[in-house]
């Protein structure tokens, strides 16, 4: 708990609308999107990079460690406070700073909602191609800090891609600026690079400038239902060897296609094995020659039916059950704990296999949603969290999962990190030197852990 | 003491995989400080064994593809990777190649050509230099716009680091954010964080089709207005350069040199139907714009020798980089600013000083005759692209916007930083001790 003095002391800093120490209040900043929770011992909003840096000073003086927090969508506990923690929540830093299409760049305060900035770049023509499923609630400084994919980066690549410079408190208290609005700005490393995707151990990043670009001229938007799974898979792989990279490759199975059907109401089949959504973008005139070859190889792979979008609102049918179907397996089980294992495409089938016999093995229902083109699976392990003994079963398949991705050459987190969730399954992908690698990266930025302790890797305290 | 390092060197990577004699080594160096001998490990062991020995006894070493630079190597190792030049494997269903750091750049991609595949980013030293060395430098090259910076390609790699043990991070996949982001991060370090053995690419499928179009301009500007036109209509060819006059000469068709002036080359890659559509679109907007001469060239040997041309242009340009290139970025809307900026400051861009521009980058690279007061010019040119939404590039373009804009903190803070970062990886600083300095 926060003492009176230190309370007073942060709302010097912030203002008093801007702080949050009631039990409530820190019940309701306690948790993130995965099963765990751990109270705060306070909550606060920054309304600037002043104010960020002022914090994190004082926090320092202390000793109070901090938990750097977007929207709390976070899948890996990441954003989840650590013990006698305070929240640092970006959520009220949300101001585009400037939107300049011609030189293809945005820059933003990191508090802003991947959705808002979408719908401000829309009015431009422009788009940030990073979506992850949670756009319209995510922060982008949450994108960034989980280096977040989405459907489209199988052609467009993830956040990394996307961040061409990003101002950030240290742990000290101090600012930085790294990289620039060109990809040519980093001083002697690619800071950048590093700060992505590092969950908020290395630094608390307040605005970001992006790299956006003008919207595809054409897109094409498909839908192809299958009566088994290697069915789809052997689609994919056709796809790409015939030298066309989709947007997106969406794969759901029939546990999945049955819940989005029962939700939404599609009048899918419900006896078929797998429904792959596949779109193309690019100009015109090279679309209908690739949806007609698109349609062969699906032919060759035993397709079921295929359905070409011709209008947008068709487009978005096509989307609905792919769109709806996480919330969708709320009919079957009250929880489900979503995976992130990320294989070798080729390795599609056996990933299929693995997850099925981790259904069995554990007795428990797991829907297959898979970004196909880039073998990044969402395997949905159903159950009911009250369940003591079922709960037992869903930790045992989920390192079942991650032992499975990595025998076939995969890795345990595509695009969700690691966080708490997976840090005690991290020497299982890395080798002592690897880890001890990350130690000199976390100690380099922060030796003595204030921020976000305990997430990714645990140093000792140095000197 | 020399002797006996010599020694344990020829017993880790054999006799006559080690020079010492100064006349046979400056043929692998750049610079004039001459190291105790150059080594051509050819496996990771080796690498590691001599490395590890360096850090034991403290001895600097530096790394190249098939040259290395010797600044700060007085009495140290040079270490050449030409040896360790395989194409371990091309994995057509994962788009994935692993290949040793010492591989051929241009090889390789001639070689994942013949099967359909491609690797998009230049070669960083001209078609001689290793994919190791593109790895290393990191730096945007003028495709980096269509496909994304070296970095992009970057799956995994393996790297002996400054303290003997052996790294390997990555897997054949595009989506990984498994711990800190060490894959991405150690493009660009320059040899310095650790000693790249081996690396893993992404490819793509090769582009169905290819064109490519020059246009001869009389002015700059007039040069600058047509690339604007082009992005104007959302127009981004895998390369869309412009060489001023004095080097425009360099390039030459097949068909013959084009008329006299400054040239803007077109690369255009893609499906068959939009790169047809946009080459005849931009040779009418061309003649249109008063381009005094044009061409088209569709044949695929004579689109690879222009472009082997551009290349050698290139690497002729990169060899000067350190002494008297000018690296700078603008906004690429800019770019017809920066120019009139720039002629203001080189007055003799149509007759003698070199300027290759990658327009889609926004990145201008100034080549000033000796006459010029370099330093001044560097001032002024930082002042012109903190203008136009840009910077010199890299470290000078760092350290000159902190001194521009007083922000000495930031300056010490990032020195620190980074010093810190390579301190812990290389606690006795024995690699690449001519960089950072």
């Amino acid at each position: 708990m926060l003492t009176q003095a230190v309370i007073k002391d942060l709302t010097a800093i912030v203002g008093s609308k801007n702080i949050i120490t009631n039990q409530a209040g820190l019940a309701a900043y306690g948790y993130d999107a995965t099963l765990m929770s751990q109270r705060p011992v306070g909550i606060v909003f920054p309304r600037s990079t002043e104010d960020a840096s002022a914090l994190v000073k004082y926090a320092n003086r202390a000793g109070l460690v901090m938990v750097p927090r977007g929207a709390g969508t976070n899948l890996s506990g990441g954003s989840l406070p650590v013990e006698n923690s305070l929240v640092i929540c970006v959520s009220r830093m949300t101001r585009i700073l400037e939107i300049d299409p011609k030189n293809f760049t945005a820059t933003v305060e990191v508090g802003l909602v991947n959705f808002d900035l979408q719908e401000e770049l829309e009015k431009h023509g422009y788009y940030y191609p990073p979506d992850p499923a949670s756009y319209k609630a995510s922060t982008l400084g949450g994108n960034i800090a989980e280096c977040s994919g989405g459907p489209r980066c199988f052609k467009y690549g993830v956040t990394r891609d996307y961040i061409l410079g990003l101002e950030v408190v240290l742990p000290s208290g101090k600012v930085i600026e790294v990289g620039g609005k060109n990809f040519k700005s980093e001083f002697r490393y690619d800071l950048t690079r590093l700060l992505v995707g590092s969950e908020g151990t290395l630094g608390l990043v307040t605005k970001a400038i992006l790299r956006i670009l003008p919207k595809p001229f054409a897109k094409r938007t498909m839908l192809a239902i299958y009566n088994k799974v290697e069915d789809a898979s052997l689609t994919v792989a056709d796809i790409v060897a015939a030298g066309i990279i989709p947007t997106t490759l969406e794969m759901m199975d029939n546990l999945l296609i049955n819940t989005a059907d029962e939700h939404v109401k599609l009048g899918l089949p419900r006896d078929a094995g797998a429904l792959l959504i596949i779109e193309v973008d690019g100009y015109e005139v090279d679309l209908d020659n690739q949806v007609r070859l698109i349609e062969e190889l699906c032919n060759k792979a035993d397709v079921r039916s295929f359905k070409v979008a011709t209008s947008q609102a068709e487009a978005d049918q096509l989307w609905l059950a792919r769109r709806t179907v996480i919330g969708s397996v709320g009919r079957r089980r009250p929880s489900y704990s979503l995976q992130d294992v990320t294989i070798p495409r080729s390795t599609f089938p056996q990933m299929v296999d693995a997850i099925l016999a981790c259904s069995r093995r554990y007795d428990l229902p797991i829907g297959i949603l898979a970004h196909a083109g880039d073998g990044n699976f969402h395997p949905l392990v159903l159950f009911d969290e009250r369940d003591a003994d079922e709960v037992v079963r869903v930790h045992k398949a989920e390192v079942d999962l991650i032992r499975d991705a990595l025998a076939l050459g995969g890795t345990m987190s595509g695009e969700h990190g690691i966080g708490v969730l997976k840090k005690e399954y991290l020497d299982l992908e890395f080798t002592d030197v690897a880890i001890e690698a990350f130690r000199k990266v976390k100690r380099s930025f922060d030796p003595t852990a204030m921020l976000n302790r305990g997430k990714i890797v645990d140093i000792a305290a140095e000197g | 003491m020399q002797d006996n390092i010599l020694e344990k060197l020829r017993s880790i990577v054999g006799a006559e995989q080690l020079v010492e004699n100064p006349a046979q080594m400056g043929a692998f160096l750049l610079g004039p400080e001459a190291p105790l001998a150059v080594v051509f490990p050819g496996a990771t062991g080796e690498v590691a064994a001599v490395v590890a020995l360096c850090n034991e006894l403290g001895i600097k070493l530096c790394v190249g593809g098939h040259t290395v630079s010797s600044k700060g190597l007085a009495g140290g190792i040079a270490m050449v990777m030409s040896r360790m030049n395989r194409v371990l494997e091309i994995d057509h269903e994962n788009l994935v190649a692993e290949v040793e750091a010492g591989a051929q750049h241009t090889l390789f991609q001639q070689q994942i050509a013949a099967d359909g595949l491609y690797f998009p980013p230049e070669p960083y030293g001209g078609e001689g230099s290793s994919i190791g060395a593109c790895i290393a430098a990191g730096d945007l090259d003028c495709k980096s716009f269509l496909y994304g910076p070296p970095r992009t390609y970057i799956l995994g790699f393996e790297m002996v680091l400054p303290t003997g043990e052996v790294l390997s991070c990555g897997s054949k996949v595009i989506k990984n954010v498994s711990g800190y982001d060490l894959i991405h991060f150690i493009v660009g370090s320059k040899g310095t964080l650790g000693v790249i053995t081996k690396v893993l690419l992404k490819l793509l499928p090769l582009p169905e089709a290819r064109r490519t179009v020059i246009g001869s301009f009389a002015s700059l500007a007039k040069a600058a207005q047509v690339i604007q036109i082009l992005m104007e209509r959302k127009i981004y060819p895998a390369r869309l350069n412009l060489l001023n006059a004095p080097l425009a000469g360099q390039i030459v068709p097949g068909t013959g040199p084009l008329a006299p002036g400054h040239q803007v080359l077109v690369d255009l890659e893609g499906f068959q139907n939009s790169t047809a559509h946009l080459s005849d679109e931009i040779m009418a907007l061309f003649r249109l714009e008063g381009a005094t001469d044009a061409l088209c060239v569709e044949e695929a040997g004579a689109i690879d020798d222009i472009w082997r041309q551009w290349l050698q242009l290139k690497k002729a340009y990169h060899d000067d980089v350190q002494d008297r290139a000018i690296d700078f970025l603008v906004g690429p809307a800019h770019l017809a600013a920066a120019l009139s900026g720039l002629e203001k400051l080189v007055t003799d861009l149509d007759s003698d000083s070199g300027l290759i521009i990658y327009a889609l980058n926004g990145n201008l690279r100034l080549f000033p005759t000796p006459g010029h007061d370099f330093p001044a010019l560097l001032q002024e040119i930082n002042r012109l692209a903190l203008k136009l939404d840009g910077n010199l590039a890299g470290d000078l373009g760092f350290r000159l916007k902190c001194e521009e804009l007083r922000e000495t903190e930031m300056w010490q803070e990032m020195v620190a930083l980074t010093d810190g970062i390579r301190s812990r990886f290389d606690p006795k600083g024995i690699l690449a001790p001519g960089v950072h300095q």
